[in-house]
Parts: structure tokens; sequence; C-alpha cells
């Protein structure tokens, strides 16, 4: 829990001053890139070894990073000095959600018994966009289990219009009238 | 045959109304779950004291709502809950079927019969957390419970609407001071409610047993959250038996309530908040055990004429560890109610029983709603009696060289503790009690020995439901002593000093 509320600040920080800057896309490119080459776990070990100097290991990163803005390698200097390179990956997603939450995106992840035709989840999203009022990334799975109708899920909200829950409630309403 | 057309309706109208309407929920996820307690991911909509659904119809209950997680006691069993689960709002709170139909019914903390006697017919629910009446709803104490024990009615009295605390150490006869209020309310107008937190279920089933071959269970109800249940039914049990009293109450009729007992009580939110993670304070208690037992001990109170009139007394046990009344829970619960009857192992063991100690035992309202009629007899009892124990002291050198008075006054402290001495499981009458402290207090009683006096207090009320049963009924009616009536009792205890010698 608090290595969670640690990055989120990190996230926040950092997204600050991306939107100080106006460069919110900019520096989500930068993040990825970053967090895509810190992952290899040469590279991790090295910048982990405590008997490496700190001015090496900046040396290496900014040969690692040649595209990076200035202020981006600070981040990873900052996180390497400091020994929290290993939050790296949950600030990516935290400032994501963050930059997301801005542009008013909203992601979704609609459940269905039969795949989707492209028609058909086009007008769900747009559907959902208008009952969430922001724009909607949808994602979708197959899974027979819920028999018909669909089910999504929208950041913390739960559309259920399966037939399984509907039978379940029937379930429970007919069990609750027999006592 | 009728019910079989019912059902057949019902289950034609639930067909055709097959899954209509769909609405968002908020969901979340359980990331840890153990103890009773589980840490929800997500529920952003959730609001504090909300209940969640669980998979396998576990419910918990909203009480840390934290940045992106909840933290929810959970109700019942809950060993089928894991990691991963899904966690949904309801939108509702935690609610206890409430009416007439609870009445002489065992139920557990969610208001569910455990008694085996099948489903209860309720009136409605309440919530168990609700506000206390204001100050608009109110009115000063002024009817009297009756607990049939002559040391507290004479001395501290309690009012219908008070709080007064029963405190002391264990198996000092807290529960039976409770029990025999209980059992003297047979016949008339108080609906009690013992609610059981954290005993023994034989020590509870006992109780019932008690109360039923007593007759009481018939005005009885019984919220029970047994030691083997989880703490956070044992932390909800005394709400809810108070929204079941507070119904009674709201219908402008009379309640008792009795919390058996709150130190118990005060451990289960120990328990739940150390788990929740919330800081601890002194004895490791939380921040907010104070208001814990102040926000339940606030909802008892006596209604007004204009809303009704009816009344919900309290009477919160404390059980207090060698005597300690100074500790965390006991201050807290004694600066929160309206008195306290204090018992001591000391007096117990001495044979003194009840065994309360007259000088730290008080009831701060009680006296108003006291009846003329023991005013009258009992007006000097404190007096008598405190200064006796303070003379008992220096009297355990000799009474030789003390003066006449004093020795006087020694004497009848001694009668008057005899008097007041009752076994458990039976309650006097007003006009009983009344007619043996008016004997003794005019020192009709002087020539009997002390050893003797229980059983000449026998014969007394024998003789008096005998041979002048009018002055009895002239008291319980009058709730006073007439000068007629004083007139009449006084030949009535003369006539029976006669058959004495």
């Amino acid at each position: 829990m608090a290595k969670i509320a640690s990055a989120k600040r990190h996230a926040q920080a950092v997204f600050q001053m991306a939107l100080d800057a106006n460069e919110v896309g900019k520096w989500r490119q930068d993040l990825q890139t970053i967090a895509s080459t810190l992952s290899d776990p040469e590279l991790s070990s090295i910048l982990e070894n405590p008997k490496v100097h700190l001015s090496d290991k900046m040396g290496l990163i900014a040969k690692c990073l040649p595209d990076s803005s200035q202020l981006s390698l600070n981040l990873v200097y900052f996180l390497v000095a400091k020994q929290r390179l290993g939050i790296l990956g949950q600030i990516v997603t935290e400032y994501e959600r963050m930059a997301d939450a801005h542009e008013g995106l909203e992601h979704a992840h609609v459940t269905t018994a039969i795949s989707l035709e492209k028609q058909a989840s086009d007008k769900l999203a747009e559907r959902l966009a208008s009952l969430t009022g922001k724009r909607i990334a949808l994602t979708s799975d197959v899974d027979p289990a819920i028999i018909g109708g669909f089910v999504a899920r929208i950041g913390d909200k739960l559309i259920d219009g399966s037939t399984r829950a509907r039978l379940q409630a029937l379930k429970k309403t007919l069990v609750e009238t027999a006592h | 045959m009728a019910r079989a057309q019912d059902i057949a309706s019902v289950i034609r109208q639930q067909i055709e109304q097959f899954g209509t309407a769909v609405t968002a929920v908020d969901v979340g996820t359980v990331i840890e779950v153990g103890d009773g307690i589980a840490h929800i991911h997500g529920l952003s909509g959730v609001k504090y004291n909300e209940l969640i659904e669980l998979p396998h119809g576990v419910v918990g209950v909203a009480l840390n709502l934290e940045e992106d997680s909840v933290g929810a006691i959970l109700l019942g069993e809950y060993s089928g809950i894991k990691e991963g689960d899904e966690a949904r709002c309801t939108g509702r709170i935690v609610e206890v079927p409430v009416g007439e139909g609870l009445i002489g019914r065992v139920v557990d903390a969610l208001g569910q019969p455990i008694d085996g006697k099948g489903p209860i017919s309720h009136d409605k629910t309440l919530p168990v957390e609700r506000v206390a009446p204001n100050v608009v709803l109110r009115a000063p104490v002024n009817t009297p419970v009756q607990t049939g024990i002559k040391a507290i009615d004479s001395i501290i009295p309690i009012g219908r609407g008070q709080r007064e605390l029963i405190i002391g150490d264990r198996s000092t006869g807290k529960t039976v001071i409770a029990l025999d209020t209980i059992i003297n309310q047979k016949g008339g107008d108080l609906v009690c409610i013992y609610v059981a937190i954290g005993q023994k279920t034989s020590k509870v089933v006992q109780t019932v047993a008690t109360l039923e071959s007593y007759g009481a269970m018939e005005h009885t109800i019984i919220v029970a959250a047994n030691a083997a249940e989880s703490a956070a039914l044992q932390y909800l049990a005394p709400y809810a038996g108070c929204a079941i009293g507070e119904y009674f109450m709201e219908q402008g009729r009379d309640a008792l309530i009795i919390y058996d007992d709150l130190s118990k009580h005060a451990w289960a939110y120990r328990q739940i908040s150390l788990l929740l993670r919330r800081p601890a304070g002194r004895e490791a208690y939380p921040g907010d055990v104070f208001y814990l037992h102040s926000r339940l001990l606030e909802r008892s109170a006596k209604y007004n004429a204009e809303h009704g009139g009816g009344s919900l007394t309290a009477l919160p046990i404390i059980e207090t560890q060698a005597a300690d009344i100074s500790a965390y829970i006991p201050t807290n619960v004694i600066s929160i109610t309206d008195g306290q009857i204090y018992l001591e192992t000391d007096l117990f063991n001495a044979g003194i029983r009840p065994a309360m100690n007259i000088g730290l035992s008080v009831s701060r309202v009680g006296g108003a709603a006291q009846t003329k009629a023991m005013k009258k007899v009992a007006g000097q009892l404190k007096l008598t009696l405190a200064q006796y124990q303070e003379m008992s002291t220096f009297a355990q050198f000799g009474t030789s060289d003390l003066d006449k008075a004093t020795l006087a006054q020694l004497e009848l402290g001694q009668w008057v503790t005899e008097v007041l001495k009752q076994t458990q499981y039976s309650p006097y009458s007003l006009e009983k009690q009344v007619v043996i402290l008016y004997a003794v207090m005019n020192n009709y009683l002087d020539d009997v020995p002390v050893d003797r006096i229980a059983s000449v207090e026998e014969s007394l009320h024998r003789f008096m439901d005998t041979s002048h049963p009018e002055i009895g009924k002239a008291i319980a009616t009058e709730k006073t002593i007439s000068d007629a009536n004083e007139e009449a009792l006084k030949k009535a205890i003369a006539e029976f000093k006669q058959t004495l010698s």
C-alpha cells in the first residue's frame, strides 16, 4: 500500500511538471521509453549495484537514453540516487492514469457472450461515452459464462446487463419470497 | 392452498418483470482479507457505514475510506472470500427488524432469530446507527423503573429514560441485578431488551432459561453476539439492541435495555480498530472509543408528552479488573451515564448481596422519579448507612467506650444493612419494600436480633398479606403513604410484634 502511495506522489510531481510545460503527451512517450529501456535486467542490476558510483550510473543512463529530455533524465537520476528505481513501473502507470483523466479519456472493458462486431462495439463505446461524459477507449473479451447481454466496467463503475446477473437476481428474489 | 396460489402469482410477476432495470454499481477488488477485515481496492463511490456485497452472500460494512482503498468489517462467515474477489456497493446501511414480533425471542446482532422458533414477523426495519433524540423531543425523568431490589429502589432509584451504570469486578452480581430488574417487570408495561456481548454461549443459554423459568421472557428480547462470533457482530450488537428499543420508545411505550457488558464491546471495537490500522491510544483503544459509548448511551431518552412520552432506560454493565474504576473504559462510561451502582468483591464475600458500595454508588437523576411513599421511608437511609459504615470501622476495636447515641446508630445501621440484603431472583414489590423500610427506620424492629431479621421480614410480609392486604394495596395504587394509611400501618406493625413475642 505504502509503495503505491509513493509512486502516486512521484507521478503527481511529474504530471505537474508536464502540465506546466504543456508536454503531457511528450512526457508519456518519454516515460514509456525510459520504462522499457530500464526494464533490461542487466542495466537495472548495474543501476542498483551500490558498488558502482553514482556519476558512472548517470553517464550510463545518459548514453542509454539519448533522445530523452533533461528533465526526464533528472527523474531517472533522482530515482537512482534515492534507490527508488523499483517503483518506476508504477509511476508510469499512475502517470498514464492521470494523463488519461486530464484528457477526459476513460478505459472501459466490455465482456460479452459472443464476440462483438466492429459496428456494435463502436455503438457501445458511443453509448458509454454519453453515459459517462468522457471519451471511451474500449477493450473487450468474450466469456460464454455470462450467457447473454454484456458486462461493462468503466473505472470503478460496473454496468451488469448480463443474462447471468438477471438470473441470479431472479433466483434471489424467488428464494426471499418463498420464505 | 391459498398460500400456493400466492406464491404462484408472485413467481409469475417476477418472471414477467424479469431483469428490466440495469444500473451502474460501484465495484472494487479485494486486495487483502483476514481476521474479519477486508481491504478493498476501488469502490470509489462507497459511503461511510455502507453495506458492501461480496461473493458467497457475505456482506461487509465500510469503516475506513482511504484514497484508493476501503477497509471493511465482514459480517458472518468470511472464509470463502479471497484476494481478487469482486466487491459491490449496495447503497444500503445495516438495518435490523423491529417490532412486537421480537418480544420473547432470541436474536443475533442482525436481528435474525437464533432460538429455533421460526422466522420473526416484524413491522419494519430500522438502521442500527441512529442519531439520538434532540432536546426538543425530551422530557426530564419522572417515572421510576422498579428494580424490585430494596437497596436500589430506596437509595439509588432509577428513572425511566435514565442511564444507570452497573460496575464491578467479575462475579460480584452485576448480571443478577439486571436479571432481577427484568424479572420484576413481569405483568408490567416495560419491554426489556438484554444485549449479551462477547459472553459464553452457555451463559446466555442459562440466562434465557432463568428468564423463562420466572416467566420473564414474555416481555423480553435477547440480542446475543456470543464470544464465538466475529468482533464485527459484537461491535454491532448493542446498536442493534438499541434500535429495537427505540422502536418501542417511539411508539410511546417504555423500554429497558441492558448492555452486558460494554467492556467486551470496547474490546471488540479495539480489535477492529487495530486490524483496520487506526492509530492506537491509551490502553490501545482507538481515539473514538469515548464516542463509541456516548453515542450509544445518548440514544436512551425520555420523550415528552407531545412526542408520545415513551422512554428507553439503559443499564450498561462494565466489568472492572481488580476493582480499578479509574481505568480508561470505566471512567469513560461513568462520565457518560447518570450514575452508577458500584459492586465490590469484599462486600459480596461478607455476605452483603447485592454487594453494593453505598458511598460510591449514586443516581444523579433518579431521585426525581422516586415515588412519594419510597421517599418518605428512604429519605434518611443513605445517611444512616454512610454513618454506619464510617463508625463500624471504629467499632471493630470494641463498643464498650461508645456513647449511647453512637451505639444506637450502629445498631440501626446493622439492621438496615440486614434488611437490604436480598437473594437473587426474588424481587420485592414497591409496597413490600415500603413496609419493611418503614418498620426498620422507625425502630419497630429494635428488639429483633440481627440474625433473625430475614425470617422476621418474611413473616411480616406474610402477616401484612393475610391480615392487612388493604394497606399494601393503598401504597401500590396511591404511590404515597397517606396519614390514615400510616396510622393503619403503625397499628398493623404493632399487632405483628404481638404475634412475635
